[in-house]
């Protein structure tokens, strides 16, 4: 049964990725000037530029076009960077383990922090340690990513310079390392000392993306903790004589979770659209601070090939989010 | 004579929210002997659900007992700390409560609320726990017990939840079971079927059930004596009969006379007279005066 | 204590007055900037590099936050870089409410064909990160300060059409408007005199909360460098003072207080909006 609701979710996301690649298609080509002039040096003669243009497919009516492009994209010919000058599908796939790693570790990190905040929270409800971390969700709601990560390098690069505010490792280091998958190919080779300096290059990126969700995440679990400490199951299982502690641990919590991962489901994709910023002030190499390259250059080949993976890891990650909110919650899995 | 398994002497207790004070019970007395099944009768807003509460130590966080003392097998229960009277609950006291479908978590499945109480309180071991559990569903007729413990209680229609929350509460073979309101919630038939298990697990077990209702049906049918409560004190008690035979408070009477008689279509309606009403709150108010001087 | 006073009080709740104030504060810095800023902000003087805030060691009176790498007051670029937050602010977050508004409304009242389009229309935006869509639309069209107005409304009316649309799909069900249904009345009056005034509080709610986005989206892309302003952008003064981090932390430092200040004073308004006017939270 979970696998047929996986696959009929899956098969519900498609219109959406249709529009999303109609948005995409529609966004490139409004940019006002020619896309072929700006991709010419001076020299070029007339054939040349017509010979590109039925490359790129120019020739054809839009719809065709459209076509054209889908099939692209299905197959993977995302086309050649204009800036780099390389295949923007291989450009892509090259940086997007940095991002990836980034993204999941902000991702355990609010939710672990989240979850810590919003238990305190509740167990000591009316007492010092249940305020402060009240205050501090309070002051983190606000405070947007962009500014965190700007207050850490702040804070991090002039007044107590412990950890590194920039670049994902020391260069010397890039050689050691077969994939592009840093961290954990460190941890699982075994090569803990390369491992923990990815790791403090992480830490600030990570923290700075992590800490508006970790405020939405305490927020909402704490409203549904209290809302689910008014049932009735409640009362039955104090009267069977356990302590607050395991009550809230072994009957709220699994109860709460149930709305508070709907709606901190909603946020994780602005976690991930967040690594666009955070990587560029921690020039932190991964897609996000490749866009900021593209954007400059208009680089239109690479700014297409970044949106569209950025839309598939979106539409990909909502759809986890609701079959773990199948997984959690007993009464959606029959229906 | 053995001292009363429950003994609740002048106890009163009040609601605080930041505007007002309310006091909600004004000086209760009851006991109730072992084996015995007594009602506590009363209308909603009586008090009678905070009774319950306060034996259990499960009161909200705004009610505050003032006042009385409750006593369970010759202990003080008020003022006990925490872990002694956690102890106390589900072992030797347990509770049977209103809406059958709420009072079990949604998302564990029945065998694991059955099998924690059992755990907890007897260190049982996950087999004989699990066989215990199947005993327990059996004794309350539930048949199919292997399925049902597999199930959420979602599955289960309101009269099962019912017998599983009884189930529970007999689990550890307690001296005292708290029932509130427990076929309330329940279609009538399914009600009838409700009583009679309890009343036959009761006889079986020797345990001592306050039972907790507005119904006055149910207290003539189930109960051995009775309670009547309103506006936080009991104005009558005695055997069930006695009581519903020749009632000495005029509200005992209302009551009884209040209740629809369907053998008796010819009869109608009598509601509880609203003089009566406002005599009785006069009367609460003054011994409220009463007890605030002193 | 009549009723009249006690409804002022409740209204007025701490944090929208500390907000309401900030905000206020801010505004009037980006109005009067030309008549209150002491130096020409884009007068550069490189003997006057580097010249720390007046209360640290070095510092100079007549530069009350110091200068930047190339010998421009900070105060005067701050003050003047509020003009285009303020405007992106106003402009960016009204434009994006009534866009989101008008097609949440449309959406959740007219349901059926309509609903089914602009949902999808709304599911489709939200599949890319906004701020990807807002670098993206800027790199295409090219810098200033329309352009940063119409990414903040591109990436902001979604927020406000689902939550509307989610609003009325339950308003629309209630008696009052089956009443006014079987009284004869227009869809576009049943929408706007019984349906709207419904839903203000929390479209003023979000609109402040918007208004902090729209702060922070015009921060960003300054930031990369697409500003919306030639005098003095926030986002840009702190693009500069990121290279001269360790030499002159205060070309930084006081712009990124300033938005945090504007976001969180937006936060404490919508906080205050809300439980005045949910008459749940007041109590």
């Amino acid at each position: 049964m979970p696998i047929a609701y996986l696959l009929r979710r899956i098969a519900l996301a498609g219109p959406t990725l249709l529009g999303a690649a109609l948005f995409v298609f529609v966004l490139i080509r409004i940019a006002p000037g020619d896309p072929i002039a700006m991709m010419v040096t001076g020299e070029a003669t007339p054939e040349d530029i017509a010979k590109l243009r039925a490359v790129y497919g120019l020739h054809h009516s839009i719809p065709v076009q459209f076509l054209i492009f889908l099939r692209d994209i299905a197959t993977g010919n995302f086309g050649t960077s204009i800036s780099l000058h390389q295949d923007v599908l291989s450009l892509v796939f090259e940086r997007l383990p940095a991002t990836l790693e980034l993204a999941v570790a902000a991702m355990l990190l609010s939710m672990v922090c989240g979850l810590t905040f919003a238990l305190v929270s509740v167990y000591w409800r009316g007492r010092w340690p249940a305020a402060v971390v009240d205050a501090i969700a309070a002051a983190a709601l606000a405070v947007p990513e962009f500014l965190w990560a700007l207050l850490l390098i702040l804070l991090f690069g002039v007044a107590i310079p412990w950890l590194p505010i920039s670049g994902r490792i020391e260069p010397e280091n890039i050689a050691e390392f077969h994939t592009q998958f840093y961290l954990v190919e460190s941890v699982l080779t075994g090569r803990f000392a390369l491992a923990g300096e990815v790791l403090a290059h992480l830490v600030l990126p990570a923290l700075a993306l992590a800490l508006p969700l970790t405020a939405v995440i305490a927020r909402v679990l704490k409203s549904s903790l209290l809302q689910a400490a008014d049932q009735e199951y409640v009362l039955l299982a104090r009267a069977k004589g356990f302590e607050p502690g395991y009550v809230l641990w072994h009957h709220l919590l699994p109860n709460a979770l149930i709305p508070a991962v709907t709606i901190s489901g909603m946020h994780f994709t602005l976690l991930l659209g967040g690594t666009v910023l955070v990587e560029l002030i921690f020039s932190y190499p991964g897609i996000g601070n490749m866009l900021y390259g593209a954007a400059i250059n208009r680089d239109l080949p690479l700014i297409q090939g970044i949106t569209i993976v950025f839309a598939v890891m979106f539409i990909f990650m909502n759809i986890l989010i609701d079959c773990s909110y199948a997984l959690i919650n007993p009464r959606v899995r029959q229906g | 004579m053995s001292p009363p398994l429950l003994e609740i002497s002048n106890l009163r207790l009040e609601i605080r929210s930041p505007a007002r004070i309310s006091p909600i019970l004004r000086g209760i007395n009851l006991s109730l002997l072992r084996g015995q099944i007594r009602g506590l009768v009363g209308e909603s807003g009586g008090g009678k659900t905070m009774v319950g509460k306060a034996i259990m130590g499960l009161l909200p966080a705004n009610a505050k007992i003032t006042a009385g003392s409750i006593r369970f097998d010759d202990q003080e229960l008020i003022g006990m700390p925490d872990s002694m009277h956690r102890r106390l609950l589900g072992r030797r006291i347990s509770m049977i409560l209103q809406q059958p479908s709420s009072a079990l978590n949604p998302v564990l499945r029945i065998e694991t609320q059955m099998v924690d109480v059992l755990r907890r309180h007897m260190g049982l071991g996950r087999a004989v726990s699990r066989r215990r559990a199947l005993e327990l569903l059996d004794a309350v007729q539930i048949r199919a017990p292997d399925k049902v413990l597999r199930q959420f209680p979602h599955e289960l229609s309101g009269g099962m939840c019912q017998r599983v929350v009884i189930a529970i509460a007999f689990a550890l073979e307690p001296s005292l079971i708290i029932a509130d309101e427990p076929t309330t919630a329940l279609d009538v038939t399914i009600q009838f079927q409700i009583l009679k298990l309890i009343r036959d697990l009761q006889r079986k077990t020797g345990v001592g059930v306050l039972f907790i209702t507005h119904d006055l049906g149910v207290v003539a049918k189930l109960c051995d004596e009775v309670s009547v409560i309103f506006g936080g004190r009991i104005l009558e008690e005695g055997s069930a009969e006695a009581v519903f035979a020749s009632p000495s408070h005029p509200y005992t009477s209302a009551l009884i006379a209040a209740s629809p008689r369907h053998d008796q279509p010819e009869r109608g309606l009598h509601p509880i007279p609203p003089e009566l009403i406002a005599r009785l709150w006069e009367e609460t108010a003054f011994s409220d005066r009463e007890y605030a001087d002193a | 204590m009549n009723a009249a006073v006690l409804a002022v009080r409740n209204f007025v709740s701490a944090r929208l007055v500390v907000g309401g104030a900030a905000l206020a504060f801010l505004i009037l810095l980006a109005i009067t900037a030309p008549w209150i800023s002491p130096h020409d902000p884009l007068e550069q003087d490189f003997l006057l590099q580097y010249v720390p805030p007046y209360w640290l060691a070095g510092g100079n009176p007549a530069f009350p936050l110091g200068t930047d790498n190339l010998g421009r007051d900070i105060l005067s670029r701050f003050i003047w870089g509020a003009r285009p937050a303020m405007e992106v602010m106003v402009l960016g977050a009204s434009f994006s409410c009534i866009f989101g508004v008008s097609a949440g409304l449309l959406a959740g009242y007219l349901g059926g064909r309509t609903d089914s389009i602009v949902s999808r229309t709304i599911d489709v935006f939200m599949s890319f990160p906004p701020i990807l869509l807002a670098i993206v639309l800027v790199a295409l069209v090219g810098p200033g300060l329309g352009t940063v107005i119409m990414a903040v409304v591109l990436i902001g009316w979604t927020r406000f059409a689902r939550v509307i649309r989610g609003e009325v799909l339950v308003l629309r069900e209630q008696d009052y408007v089956t009443a006014a249904r079987l009284l004869g009345y227009s869809p576009g009056r049943i929408v706007f005199r019984e349906l709207l005034p419904n839903v203000l509080p929390i479209i003023l709610a979000l609109l402040s909360l918007e208004m902090g986005h729209a702060i922070v989206v015009e921060a960003v892309l300054a930031f990369i460098g697409f500003s919306s302003s030639e005098v003095a952008t926030w986002g840009g003064i702190i693009a500069d003072g990121r290279n001269y981090l360790n030499q002159a932390w205060w070309i930084m430092a006081f712009p990124m207080l300033a938005i945090l200040t504007a976001v969180m004073a937006l936060s404490f308004v919508a906080d205050g909006l809300r439980s005045a006017t949910d008459p749940v939270v007041r109590r």
